[in-house]
């Protein structure tokens, strides 16, 4: 049931262009996650960490984004790069390959593996399919969730290390993402990626 | 207190302190002070290391330095002052922070401490990059930050697939992720589930490392950094993401090694030859100083892909090469940006009758490989593992990019040379951002003496 609401989440997080919707299921998405990688072993350590993991996901983020739409009035389009048509075929893209890489040999003797990777996928997909910055901003909260979801199913007994890890994910995602999309909106109010096109990697 | 903490801490408590004191002069000595007491700290825990981690540790300690003695005289122009990180005390903090970060990249011994050390650099380099303020710097950090958070998602889902592979074969959790006791014991782990997860950890480090095709952030964010910030990012966090693969590589063994060498050879080929043709495209100093990292990169991958000792002594001697050596190019184009205030090359004819341009041209003279630099060495090192191990085809790709990365770096010599006449209307470069520069590259030539002593690891 869990992984069910876990993939179908992911997947409208890829459909959806609208920033509202998008983050209540973003919040949907990163409660499956965190439901599933609830620390078996629950240390003051391990709790402390998945705490603050838990309130900068699921509260912090969602609330500065929001803070920062109202404040500088930037528009709730997420700007899809692609049309409904194609971003179905990538979300199913998305999900056949969360499965195959499942199926590797590698993979086989662990369970919940094609969530993981459905999941893994489906973040990446996410910034590839919006223009908009909050919608990458999104991808790498759920890239964070993706990979404390990992952390869950691949090493549950290395909880301590992989805690930490997420907690600097979920930093970078939320904190450092935020600071610097809010000094960009002086130069661009729409926040929308292809004035980063300025650039040519 | 334990010494290793100590020193990975001083960077940034020393840039923390030396911002306290309300008088400008007073504050640039306490800086300078405390950048001097951690590399003090940093070589006292020499003994304590393996020579590869001691190695990077004083490659980390002398660059991180000059590159705060030059801050300390140039500070880079701020375009947008509402960013909230735009201050000075933030801009050394943030210093001291990345240079702790890269340190306790090294100081780890194990993997999951290595992959903080990294995600640690990204936190602090992404207001770096972006600190200016200006369109292109803050959309370099935000391209920075979103491509290289995945690289090292990717890394970390490898280190938890390794983590996994250790605890099946029977490792201590709290072992199971240090590099010693992989290898020692990587053999009885699965193979599958190993090998996966070392060539995810090496795609995710090699984002770090600028690898193409993974490199889309290197010369957008090391060409909009102010210049002491890019000397680091070119000369250090490069070397501490290829620092990461060496680790990776050392817990492989047979089928898994030879998979990681190949991956290891493709992209370093791909690295050379896009980053030599690319460099010859370039209108900016900096932006061709970036492609040349890219190059630079690509040859230390192709030589750790070779895996032979002297292809792996050749490598840490290019490494050690190229960070001082481009260090130095950074410094003293972020001189000469202070004096003309631009990098367009076609504004900086006559920069040879400069003193701040003669160092840039001998830092041209140390990344183009030619004597008495230490890279002309390596890079005969490299050439030579390379016809040893028969790969002829990745010797030929790397042959033709360093005809091509010369070609540049001629090229753009001779642009800054011609057509040179007096400006009357140019600042003068602090004198302590001329010692930084003069320091570079003076250690850079005394690079050449290195494979003649006991330095680099065998």
């Amino acid at each position: 049931m869990i992984d069910t609401i876990l993939v179908l989440s992911a997947v409208a997080l890829m459909l959806d262009a609208r920033l509202r919707s998008a983050l209540i299921v973003y919040l949907t998405f990163t409660g499956a996650t965190l439901w599933l990688s609830f620390p078996r072993e629950q240390t003051a350590y391990s709790l402390a960490f998945f705490a603050t993991i838990a309130i900068v996901k699921m509260v912090v983020s969602p609330l500065l984004i929001v803070w920062m739409v109202r404040r500088y009035h930037v528009p709730e389009n997420l700007t899809a790069s692609f049309n409904i048509a194609w971003r179905i075929a990538v979300a199913i893209a998305a999900v056949a390959l969360g499965a195959a890489v499942a199926h590797m040999d590698a993979f086989t003797h662990i369970s919940r593996a094609a969530a993981v990777f459905t999941a893994l996928f489906s973040s990446t997909a996410v910034v590839v399919l919006h223009r908009n910055l909050l919608a990458h901003m999104i991808g790498l909260l759920m890239l964070g969730s993706a990979i404390s979801l990992a952390g869950a199913v691949f090493a549950p007994g290395l909880s301590g290390a992989t805690e930490l890890a997420d907690t600097f994910d979920a930093v970078i995602s939320a904190l450092v993402a935020l600071s610097v999309a809010r000094s960009l909106i002086a130069f661009d109010p729409r926040l929308d990626v292809r004035s980063l096109r300025g650039l040519r990697g | 207190m334990n010494l290793t903490i100590v020193a990975i801490a001083a960077p940034f408590l020393g840039a923390a302190l030396g911002s306290l004191s309300p008088r400008r002069i007073i504050r640039l000595w306490m800086r300078l002070s405390f950048a001097a007491i951690a590399v003090a700290l940093a070589c006292a825990t020499l003994p304590q290391l393996d020579r590869l981690a001691a190695l990077f540790v004083v490659i980390i300690s002398i660059v991180s330095f000059l590159a705060t003695l030059f801050s300390c005289s140039i500070f880079p122009k701020i375009e947008l002052p509402d960013a909230h990180w735009a201050s000075r005390p933030a801009y050394f903090m943030l210093l001291g922070a990345f240079w702790s970060s890269m340190l306790i990249v090294v100081y780890a011994t194990s993997f999951g401490g290595i992959w903080i050390g990294i995600s640690a650099t990204t936190l602090a380099t992404t207001f770096l990059v972006g600190f200016s303020g200006g369109k292109t710097a803050l959309e370099a950090a935000w391209k920075y930050l979103i491509l290289c958070s995945f690289g090292i998602a990717i890394a970390l889902l490898g280190i938890l697939l390794l983590g996994r592979a250790g605890l099946d074969g029977g490792l201590a959790s709290a072992h199971a992720l240090e590099w010693s006791t992989l290898a020692a014991h990587g053999r009885a782990l699965p193979a599958p589930l190993v090998k996966v997860a070392l060539l995810l950890m090496m795609l995710g480090f090699a984002t770090k490392a600028g690898l193409v095709p993974m490199h889309a952030w290197l010369p957008d964010a090391h060409s909009k950094a102010p210049a002491s910030i890019s000397a680091l990012l070119s000369g250090l966090l490069v070397s501490c993401a290829i620092y990461a693969i060496i680790r990776v590589q050392s817990v492989a063994y047979g089928s898994i090694a030879s998979t990681l060498n190949a991956t290891l050879l493709v992209l370093g080929s791909l690295s050379v030859i896009v980053g030599a043709l690319l460099m010859l495209a370039q209108h900016d100093v900096k932006r061709f100083l970036s492609y040349s990292t890219v190059e630079h990169s690509g040859l230390v991958a192709i030589a750790l892909g070779i895996h032979t000792p002297l292809a792996i002594f050749a490598a840490l001697y290019h490494l050690v090469n190229h960070a001082f050596s481009k260090a130095s190019a950074f410094l003293a184009i972020g001189a000469v940006q202070y004096a003309h205030r631009s990098t367009e090359i076609r504004q900086l004819r006559g920069l040879w009758r400069e003193g701040r341009g003669k160092m840039f041209l001998a830092s041209l003279v140390a990344l183009a490989g030619l004597p008495p630099f230490g890279m002309f060495l390596s890079e005969f090192l490299i050439v030579i593992a390379a016809v040893q191990a028969r790969q002829w085809a990745v010797l030929t790709i790397a042959l033709l990019a360093l005809a091509l990365s010369f070609a540049a770096l001629a090229r753009l010599a001779i642009d800054t040379e011609s057509d040179g006449h007096e400006r009357p209307d140019l600042r003068r470069s602090p004198a302590l951002a001329l010692t930084a520069v003069g320091s570079a590259v003076l250690i850079a030539l005394l690079c050449v003496v290195v494979p003649f002593t006991r330095i680099l690891p065998q």
